[in-house]
Order: structure tokens, then C-alpha cells, then sequence
């Protein structure tokens, strides 16, 4: 919907001086909802038109320019969670949405890996969530046993990284 | 280097968010058609119905999307843009990414590669100031923590770790205790390296009661004219929170010396193109030091155009055509006062963490003295791939304190349901005595979240 903000001080303009306090306007493509407050006019906009499918740029490693072609994007598919490889392990988990990040930069060690030994404030991640950095530690003490999640991978609040074997 | 002017008829925007719907209205009043490259995340977003027409760059991370310059440009290239736009953040100040529209034939709304070279390093733009003229708070570059603590032991504590090639106050860390330097500069290169792939970082002089002024320039590549200042000094960790212009409460004669610095490091530069000159100033001394120059739109660019009546999106196509200056100083009027605030997908509660996710309900001011930049409305998803602006409320009165009777009026009719926001945080800051009387420094903000005076 393209409505400007000319548009919008136009209606207003019309509405202003009527005894009305709200307008709604709604059509197949949008609604738009006009409501007088206290503290002035105020207004709500949603779009009810499904969007049309995009054409995916198709960029061919090393060519100067590019095609706009008819590819699908990707869809990253849900994947459950394995089974254990063994009883007793303790599940860490992602706290927040983000991307998931191995090391603190590209190329560096890995905070922790298969085998390493953790505590509950070792740091063995960071998720990378709109630009903001946070480390993320393991909350448990033990041994790292498996690793569920690659390097860069977008994870959900509450993915499984890792599984950890507690210490004695 | 000057060429014939031309006529830019479609122009590519190579950005997301508030600033392409921003480029687009104004694409569309100069009757410029749109063609916007997006990431699946944005694929359903309002910029990319607004467009004349939206394409797929690649998948949601930026660094495969809006950060991949070869992509970019073969969208432009397959889409016949004569032009693009980069907004602000991402590619915006990249030169491989000028430099290949160059090749291409492309007009890039910007600077040349070399301006963007000359100020997009850190060091480098100082160093320029320096030849400029303009004052320099006192620092250098440092490459080792051992650097650092003998550089911070000549210039004494507090001191500021900057990442060489960061902006919007990333990788920045105030350092107070010689314990703390170590640490930091591990944590701020890190943070460099992942967010601007250098991780080089820069140590200076931290002025305690400082502000942050910033002038306004546009520049044809032969003159170059000022377009006022802002104050960005309601900042939470080196973000901007609240911009205002003109800068309230500075003498006469600071004014006229930043804006005429400002216009010189500009001429210096042979600037072409629209740039933010920012300075710290240093409210107990009266004196101000350059900080960086932006050479691209700013977030806050709508307090400069309020209280101007310019479009500067529209100045710096005029400019990217290759037409001379279409202001001259002496007949640029600034009135009246104008305020904005950056609302943002975060919880002030939680330590202000970013909060994605889908908005059940948005409803903004609308009005003759508020403007609202947002790309977002009702059923809106924010992406947790971006950064967190959800929009900006813009407000203007005749003077300061009507301008803030607006912004008060405007942020208690913003409602946000589904996501939390930093609403409460603007409506406290809107009604804080201080920032009342205008004028507050970089403190004000993180002293009324600590709990205490600012």
C-alpha cells in the first residue's frame, strides 16, 4: 500500500473538523484506521494482500553480472533433535534467537569442542542477534559429548547446541 | 572528474528497512523508478510491495544479502538500474562497492571511492581533519593490548577503544581502570573483526561532560555549504537514541566555528555528495574535537530536513546526476526545532535485548507536526537478522519547547503490541527536567537507566 504521509494529512484534513473520532478504510489490498486520541490523530496500517513470489537472483560464482531467474529460496527445513548417543547427558540450549557462532571470529579456535571440559560460566558460543554479540555460556559442568550446531547456523530460542556429560 | 549531467531514471536500492521506503518516496516524486534488492527475511516487507519492483539478492544473513557486493551489483546490472542508492549502514561507505558501480556504469548515489577511502578509515580521516584544520582529540592507532596500555598511561584514564573501520558505536568500550584495558581490547577487537571485518582498533582521550554535534554538509565536488547541526547526545552504548537540530543552547560563536569547520574539511575533500561531519563537544572546556565524517545519509537526517524544508535524498540524486549545488549558504533558512526518536525492537527491561518477532498491532501519530519513518505496520514481522529500528518519530515546533510538547503528544498516541520496544524509555526520556532544558551530554541517558541524576 503507498499512501503517503501527504495522503494521510490530506484525510485528515477532511476528517479534522467532523464529529467523527475514528475512520477505518479497508479494501482488498490494505486496511488503514484512523483513531483521534487525547494526544492527537493516530493511525494503523495493515497489509492484506499476500505477496507475489520473487524471483531469485541467480549470481554465477565470478561473473560480472547476473540473471534474475525463477529459483525458489531456500527453506531451511525444521530438523528434530537426535536421540542421545548415551543416557545421563545434560542438554544446552540457545537462550535467545540468533546466529550461533563456534569461535569469537573466523578462522579462530573453537570456544569448546567435542571433548571439552566446561563449566557452568564457561563461555562456549556467541549468538550474534541484530548486531548485538552476546557470549553464551554453558550452564552445566562436565564433559562437551556432542555438538549440534554448525558454526554460523541460525538457531531458535531454546535449539539444542550441545549435550554435555556431567561431571562426577 | 566533473562530467556532463545525467538523468537518473532507475535507481537500485541496495538497503532494507525505513531508509528504502524513505529513498522510494522520494524516487517517486522525482519520478524515478525503484528497484529494490532484498534477503528472504524482507522479501514480504512494505519497501518491497512499495517498489516499482523487488528482487531476491539472497537469503536472509546479511553477509549473503545486503553485505555481498558481487550480488548487489549483478542485481543492479540484470535490472538495468543507471543508479544506486545504498542508504545507510551496510554497503554504504564500501568502496569495492562504489568502485564496481563505477565499472559498471552505475551511478553511485555517494561519494567517490576515494572520499569514501579518505574518511571511511578512521585514521585516515583524521588525519585529513588534521590537514583540514579541525581539532583532534588527543590518541593514535594501537595494534597490541601493550600498545594500548602505554598509550592510555600517556594520555590518562578514562580512554575510548574505537574499532578503525566502525560506526554506530560498535567495538567502542570505555576504559576506567588499567585493569579493565586488557580485556577491552580483546572484546572490542573481536567485536571489530566480526562486525566490520578489521580488527583494528583506535585508543583516545575520553572527554567526561561531552556532547555529540554533528554538521550536516552537502558538496558538489567543487563548493560545499553546511546544512546546520544536530545533537545526538542521548546515546545508550554509542547508539543514538534522540536526535535534535538545530544543537540546543551552544554559543553563537561555537556554532559558526564548528559549521565553518565542518564546511571546511568538506572543501578539503573536495566532498561530493551529502556527509555528516560529527564532532564531540567538550561542554566544560566550550571547544569541540572531530570525531568521524559519515560520508552517506544519516538515520537522523529528517531533524536536518524539518527545520530546512529540504529532501536530501533528493539533494544527493541531484548531486549523483553530477549537477552543481542547487543551495547556496546564504539562502538555506532554518526554523523553528525539530526532535526525533529512534524506536527500536528491544526490551529496556531485559537489559534492553534485541526482541524480534511479529507486531500484533502498530499504531503511530499522525498529525501536521509528526513525521514517522518506519517501513513497518500492523501483522509486521521484525527480522532477527538486522539491526533493531523499527522507525522514527519526528516532530517540529516553532521552537524547542513546542517541538517537545509534539513529541510527548506523539509518543503517548505510538502504541506496539507483540514485541517489546523502547517506547517507555523515549516517553521517560521526553519528560525528563534535563533533557527539558536541553543540552544534555553523553551521561544524561546512561545515568537516568542507571537509576540515578543525569
Amino acid at each position: 500500500m503507498n499512501l503517503t504521509h501527504a495522503d494521510i494529512q490530506a484525510i485528515l484534513r477532511i476528517i479534522d473538523d467532523s464529529p467523527y473520532d475514528e475512520l477505518r478504510l479497508d479494501n482488498a489490498e490494505f486496511s488503514l484506521y484512523l483513531k483521534r486520541t487525547d494526544d492527537g490523530w493516530s493511525e494503523e496500517r495493515r497489509t492484506l494482500k499476500p505477496a507475489v513470489p520473487l524471483a531469485e537472483l541467480d549470481v554465477a560464482p565470478g561473473a560480472s553480472a547476473g540473471t534474475v531467474g525463477a529459483k525458489q529460496p531456500h527453506t531451511p527445513a525444521h530438523e528434530a533433535e537426535p536421540p542421545a548417543s548415551e543416557a545421563g547427558l545434560v542438554d544446552v540450549r540457545a537462550p535467545i534467537v540468533g546466529t550461533f557462532y563456534r569461535a569469537p571470529q573466523p578462522g579462530a579456535a573453537p570456544f569448546v569442542d567435542v571433548g571439552s571440559d566446561v563449566t557452568h560460566d564457561t563461555v562456549i558460543g556467541i549468538i550474534e542477534v541484530m548486531k548485538l554479540m552476546s557470549s553464551i555460556p554453558a550452564l552445566a559442568t562436565g564433559t562437551v559429548r556432542e555438538l549440534l550446531v554448525k558454526d554460523a547456523q541460525f538457531v531458535e530460542k531454546g535449539q539444542l547446541l550441545m549435550r554435555v556429560k556431567p561431571a562426577q | 572528474m566533473t562530467s556532463r549531467a545525467v538523468n537518473i531514471r532507475r535507481l537500485f536500492i541496495a538497503n532494507r528497512g525505513e531508509i528504502a521506503l524513505r529513498v522510494i518516496r522520494t524516487c517517486r516524486w522525482l519520478g524515478i523508478e525503484t528497484i529494490l534488492g532484498v534477503s528472504a527475511a524482507d522479501a514480504d516487507s512494505v519497501p518491497a510491495r512499495a517498489a516499482d519492483r523487488t528482487v531476491l539478492l539472497g537469503p536472509a544473513p546479511s553477509a549473503e544479502s545486503y553485505l555481498d557486493v558481487a550480488r548487489v551489483v549483478a542485481a543492479a546490472r540484470a535490472t538495468g538500474a543507471d543508479a544506486l542508492h545504498p542508504g545507510y549502514g551496510f554497503l554504504s561507505e564500501n568502496v569495492a562497492l562504489a568502485t564496481a558501480c563505477a565499472e559498471q556504469d552505475i551511478v553511485f548515489v555517494g561519494p567517490t571511492p576515494r572520499q569514501l577511502l579518505a574518511v571511511g578509515d578512521k585514521l585516515r580521516a583524521r588525519e585529513e581533519a588534521r590537514l583540514a584544520g579541525m581539532p583532534l582529540v588527543p590518541g593514535g592507532s594501537i595494534e597490541t593490548a601493550d600498545e594500548a596500555s602505554t598509550l592510555a598511561a600517556e594520555l590518562g584514564l578514562p580512554v575510548l577503544l574505537k574499532a578503525v573501520s566502525g560506526g554506530g558505536g560498535r567495538g567502542m568500550k570505555v576504559v576506567r581502570a588499567p585493569g579493565e584495558l586488557k580485556p577491552q581490547f580483546i572484546l572490542a577487537s573481536a567485536e571489530a573483526k566480526a562486525a566490520f571485518g578489521d580488527p583494528r582498533l583506535y585508543l583516545e582521550r575520553y572527554v567526561e561532560r561531552g556532547r555529540h554535534v554533528e554538521v550536516q554538509v552537502l558538496g558538489d565536488g567543487n563548493d560545499v555549504v553546511h546544512i546546520g547541526t544536530r545533537d545526538c547526545s542521548v546515546q545508550r552504548r554509542y547508539q543514538k537514541i534522540v536526535e535534535e537540530a538545530p544543537a540546543p543552547g551552544l554559543p553563537p560563536d561555537t556554532r559558526a566555528s564548528i559549521e565553518d569547520a565542518a564546511v571546511n574539511f568538506g572543501r578539503h575533500l573536495k566532498y561530493r555528495g551529502l556527509g555528516t561531519v560529527e564532532c564531540l563537544y567538550d561542554v566544560e572546556r566550550d571547544a569541540f574535537y572531530f570525531l568521524e565524517m559519515n560520508a552517506r545519509i544519516q538515520v537522523e537526517h529528517p531533524v536536518t530536513e524539518a527545520i530546512t524544508g529540504l529532501d536530501l535524498v533528493a539533494e544527493q540524486i541531484r548531486i549523483a546526476e553530477g549537477r552543481p549545488l542547487g543551495i547556496r549558504q546564504q539562502d538555506l533558512r532554518f526554523e523553528g526545532h525539530s526532535i526525533e526518536c529512534r524506536l527500536n525492537a528491544e526490551d529496556p527491561a531485559q537489559d534492553f535485548r534485541p526482541s524480534p518477532g511479529r507486531i500484533t498491532r502498530l499504531r503511530f501519530p499522525a498529525g501536521a507536526n509528526v513525521r514517522v519513518d518506519s517501513h513497518l505496520e500492523s501483522g509486521a514481522v521484525v527480522p532477527p537478522f538486522y539491526d533493531s529500528l523499527m522507525g522514527k518519530l519526528i516532530v517540529h515546533g516553532a521552537d524547542r519547547a513546542a517541538a517537545l510538547v509534539e513529541l510527548k503528544r506523539a509518543l503517548a498516541a505510538c502504541e506496539v503490541d507483540g514485541i517489546s520496544t523502547n517506547l517507555p524509555l523515549l516517553r521517560r526520556i521526553a519528560a525528563h527536567a534535563d533533557f527539558a532544558r536541553g543540552g544534555v551530554t553523553t551521561a544524561f541517558l546512561p545515568a537516568l537507566l542507571a537509576g540515578g541524576e543525569a
